[in-house]
């Protein structure tokens, strides 16, 4: 069982009650998963916090298991004019840690962007963030970048079936970026649920159709971000390291691509 | 916790309003003063239209509208059908922005142009000749922005423009109500910063100035 290559997000779809959350990811770490998502927007940062306390002390998991991103969210790049400490400080404060896993920027907001992502390195270079990112760029952004010499050490997008992203993540494989997918499963739109190819597939492996998805993000270097307010949901998506796509079921997964995204970028950060 | 919150203090704000307007047309009625309170409702009427007609155009460009890579997206003093027939695509997608100015339109086209296909969609932002240099921004354009896009231009009563629109933009309001707007003739403009903008982006920019 390799869950560790799974991370359970907490944003939009996710329980926000502290005690269904505290269910859930009791249900994902007594099943391997051991990573987590945030970013204060989701309003999840506290809660997590108190669950990691109690993950430690009902069930001897220690912080050094964990892995913990949190994001910094477009107004705070605005409200402090790119000079985030004082939000990964406060960030790191609700999450009851001393360090972050992995902090990203959330929607990288043009007018705010350089000056938050030095923030980011200084505070990596200072042992406080192990990794940074961005999440929401393109293609173009990492070209743009790779330029500059500043390469995040992670990308989280949108991706799943109907919008395989295969030129970032071509890119990002080529430049040892780690590849996170959110809305990993496309919140099941009709066009995945109903897809006869995926039926197909996920029959062929005695799986279920999210299984199967969720697979195919792992075995094309995706790290999937997740989430589920069902606790056999999370159980279910956590049983998808007894079996590997073949080349060509990848392939029939990727044929659904019709570049669709839920999450038009420029709505959420202008100018992107 | 805090989502349901706002909604419950929303939903008692609308309420309450409700109400003190109820009560206003009231007192009208029953001191016998039918004309004001007749036209406090036909208000009324016209700024829930044109609050349900501004929020419409905002559909496509939500998480679940299926509305995505487009040919062409008509931003711009110019109605639906008109913009259709412009742009000659029928994966159009426009934002009717009556009397909107250039600046108008362009923070608009910052918002939305991720609805356009990743290689070779176009924009056309409309504009009227006599808009083109003027500044500001109408509950049309600022419904597409951003918190953060709000907070940059400080456009503090934002909300109440969003809420009223029939209030402080009335002719424009009507404008959107009748959805009649065409354009007789076009001319090209060239804005270098526009220009640049949608290169960089991947799709092709066209001012017009109508």
């Amino acid at each position: 069982m390799d869950a560790s290559r799974l991370i359970f997000g907490t944003g939009v779809s996710s329980s926000k009650d502290y005690d269904s959350l505290k269910q859930v990811i009791f249900a994902a770490v007594e099943r391997g998963i051991l990573a987590f998502d945030t970013a204060p927007s989701y309003g999840t940062e506290e809660g997590l916090g108190r669950i990691f306390k109690e993950l430690s002390h009902e069930m001897g998991i220690d912080r050094e298991r964990l892995f913990i991103q949190t994001k910094i969210d477009a107004w705070q790049m605005q409200e402090s004019d790119g000079n985030v400490y004082k939000h990964a400080e406060s960030a790191m404060k609700k999450l009851g840690v001393s360090y972050l896993d992995s902090l990203l920027i959330h929607w990288p907001v043009p007018e705010y962007f350089d000056r938050t992502w030095e923030c980011l390195v200084e505070l990596k270079n200072d042992g406080i963030v192990r990794k940074t990112g961005i999440c929401n760029i393109r293609f173009r952004h990492l070209e743009k970048y790779a330029e500059c010499g500043g390469l995040p050490d992670v990308v989280q997008i949108e991706r799943n079936p109907l919008r395989t992203c295969e030129k970032e993540i071509v890119f990002c494989h080529e430049h040892g970026i780690e590849v996170q997918a959110y809305s990993p499963l496309c919140k099941m739109d009709e066009r995945i649920r109903d897809s006869e190819i995926l039926k197909e597939v996920s029959q062929k492996y005695g799986k279920s159709l999210g299984q199967t998805v969720l697979r195919w993000h792992i075995d094309t270097g995706v790290t999937p971000v997740f989430t589920s307010k069902k606790l056999e949901r999370v159980r279910e998506y956590a049983g998808i390291f007894d079996f590997k796509l073949s080349r060509e079921d990848m392939a029939l997964v990727a044929s659904l691509n019709i570049d669709y995204k839920m999450y038009l970028e420029s709505m959420a950060c202008p100018g992107l | 916790m805090s989502g349901i919150i706002n909604k419950v203090k929303n939903h008692k704000k609308a309420a309450a309003l409700l109400v003190l307007f109820l009560m206003i047309i009231a007192v009208f009625v029953i001191s016998g003063m039918y004309l004001p309170a007749a036209v406090i409702m036909a208000v009324s009427v016209a700024n829930e239209l044109t609050v349900r007609k501004m929020n419409r155009q905002k559909a496509p460009f939500g998480t679940y509208s299926k509305i995505r890579n487009a040919d062409c997206l008509v931003i711009g003093d110019i109605s639906p059908k008109a913009a259709q027939n412009l742009s000659g695509s029928d994966k159009t997608v426009s934002i009717y922005l009556p009397g909107c100015t250039l600046a108008g339109a362009y923070e608009v086209l910052r918002h939305t142009f991720s609805i356009l296909k990743e290689d070779g969609g176009q924009a056309m932002l409309v504009v009227r000749k006599k808009n083109i240099d003027k500044t500001g921004y109408s509950p049309f354009e600022i419904s597409f922005f951003h918190a953060v896009t709000i907070n940059r231009l400080e456009l503090d009563n934002s909300e109440y423009l969003l809420r009223l629109p029939i209030l402080f933009t009335p002719i424009k309001s009507l404008m959107i109500l009748a959805g009649t707007r065409g354009v007789k003739s076009a001319t090209g403009l060239c804005d270098k910063e526009i220009s640049a903008f949608c290169e960089e982006r991947g799709f092709t920019g066209e001012i017009l100035e109508v």
